[in-house]
């Protein structure tokens, strides 16, 4: 059986004018079907060019990627770091966009489309334009883009980071909603220790650059998980004393 | 009430600056072929308007392939360099050079090769036009974040697929500011070389009316010219608003 996602001594990294930067060396990783695996390490340590690599945006130096058995060529949905809806699309456009990248939409798609936006509660903004929302919910569309894709495995480049505490706290909530429904296979990149122990089935810690991983932390834990709770404290304790080991 | 007021200001601006033309024409008793005075340019636009309209329509005609061709052959230039890296630096110089020769060297060769006819100014609009669309649409199509692109590369949609549903609809705005320099440029470059050689248009009749001493027709002229750019300018802006009405 293979899994979703598989990383084998993974090398990656850009050119640059001063040279050649080495950015994932020899990092290996398997993520299995419908699992949560949270990435998290030190800034800059290459936790973007991990998706990059698995979504076939970046090809490696040397080491094999499979999704799903094969060389990644169009199997992923991957919802870049930032800004990345069209401006000049609504809500519902950008929702459909995902599908249109595969080809001509029905009409069927787009009833689809609307009770996916009403199902998670957008329909009240399936007409706006991105401007015309603010920052959280933006991230809701473009999260559901990314799921209203028909792919089953996901790479989620810090969809809530750039939110505040209150609001990602409520997207967190809402984002678990949305994959306990679907089941899709998810790899969240995160800085914020805490959302990776309530999100995930595992968090990966990476080394900094070049970086592979340093420690994976399997999460036994039912949820939802509150935030306050001992074991989700006791993890993340864990895990920031693995990242500050990685830092010395 | 903040438009109407600067529009009650510029049409005061205007009428001192008609003003003042006129009191000098009547001081000095200038003679109308040395300077007519505004009065008497409107009379004559008024008396030979059928005139103007039959010259305007022919260079309006002759901006309007000259647009139309210069923004196509704009378009292709901009998104062949943008995919072939190679070419942008190659056919820089062309692209500069092609700008740099002024429209008055070359209006009579094109006039040599193409005819007396509307072709000759034509092709000169569309050169005027083709250079600020193509370095316009190439600069939109750079200036794109990644982000936007990536979601869809990562799906593996086509190129051909993603051109048409991000890159290029990204890129509009700095097409539509391109073809309004071009619009009013091409107005000037047919002129231009309705002067070089022309049985009709109003670069013509203002080559005419000049030789005649007739400078009342030569302002009604450039009266005209002037209200054809302002409607160029203000239909291409009304295009753009219209095709990104949603942004």
């Amino acid at each position: 059986m293979t899994g979703a996602l598989e990383l084998h001594e993974v090398c990656a990294g850009y050119p640059t004018p001063k040279g050649f930067l080495s950015v994932l060396d020899r990092l290996s990783l398997l993520v299995e079907k419908e699992e949560w695996v949270s990435v998290v390490g030190p800034s800059g340590c290459g936790k973007t060019t991990l998706l990059r690599v698995s979504a076939g945006l970046l090809r490696p130096q040397s080491g094999k990627v499979l999704v799903f058995g094969e060389v990644p060529r169009g199997q992923v949905a991957y919802m870049p770091q930032g800004e990345s809806l069209l401006p000049w699309r609504t809500a519902l456009g950008n929702i459909l966009a995902a599908r249109e990248a595969d080809g001509r939409v029905d009409k069927k798609t787009k009833r689809e489309a609307l009770e996916f936006l009403e199902d998670f509660g957008l329909a009240d903004f399936a007409k706006s334009f991105p401007h015309e929302l603010s920052g959280g919910m933006r991230q809701r569309v473009a999260l559901l883009r990314t799921f209203f894709a028909k792919r089953d495995l996901l790479l989620l480049d810090e969809p809530l980071g750039a939110l505040d505490a209150l609001t990602r706290a409520e997207l967190q909530d809402w984002l678990l909603g949305v994959w306990q429904r679907l089941k899709k296979t998810v790899v969240l990149v995160t800085h914020d220790v805490e959302e990776a122990v309530i999100l995930s089935d595992r968090v990966v810690v990476l080394t900094p650059r070049p970086a592979h991983v340093a420690a994976t932390f399997p999460l036994n834990m039912t949820r939802p998980r509150e935030k306050s709770s001992s074991s989700v404290q006791a993890l993340r304790a864990s895990i920031l004393a693995a990242l500050a080991r990685k830092n010395l | 009430m903040k438009r109407k007021a600067e529009f009650l200001w510029a049409l005061a601006v205007v009428g001192f600056l008609l003003g003042v033309w006129e009191a000098v024409v009547r001081f000095f008793r200038l003679p109308p072929y040395v300077l007519p005075s505004p009065s008497r340019v409107f009379l004559t636009f008024g008396q030979d308007f059928s005139l103007l309209f039959y010259h305007a329509s022919v260079t309006l005609a002759e901006v309007g392939l000259g647009l139309g061709l210069g923004a196509v052959v704009g378009l292709a230039v901009g998104i062949l360099t943008f995919y072939v890296r190679p070419l942008r630096r190659a056919l820089t110089p062309f692209l500069v050079g092609s700008q740099v020769i002024p429209v008055f060297a070359v209006a009579p060769l094109f006039v040599l090769w193409f005819g007396f006819g509307i072709w000759p100014k034509v092709a000169v609009a569309a050169m005027i036009v083709f250079f600020p669309v193509a370095v316009n649409f190439l600069d939109g199509l750079r200036s794109l974040r990644p982000e936007l692109v990536e979601f869809f590369q990562a799906l593996g949609t086509p190129e051909r697929r993603i051109f048409f549903m991000v890159r290029g609809p990204a890129a509009l705005p700095f097409l539509f500011s391109g073809l309004r320099v071009g619009a009013t440029l091409a107005l000037v470059g047919a002129t231009v070389g309705e002067w070089v050689g022309a049985s009709r248009g109003l670069g013509y009749l203002m080559i005419q009316a000049n030789a005649r001493l007739r400078l009342d027709r030569v302002f009604a002229a450039i009266l005209v010219l002037t209200l054809l750019g302002l409607g160029l300018f203000w239909v291409v802006g009304l295009c753009e608003r219209l095709l990104l009405r949603r942004r």
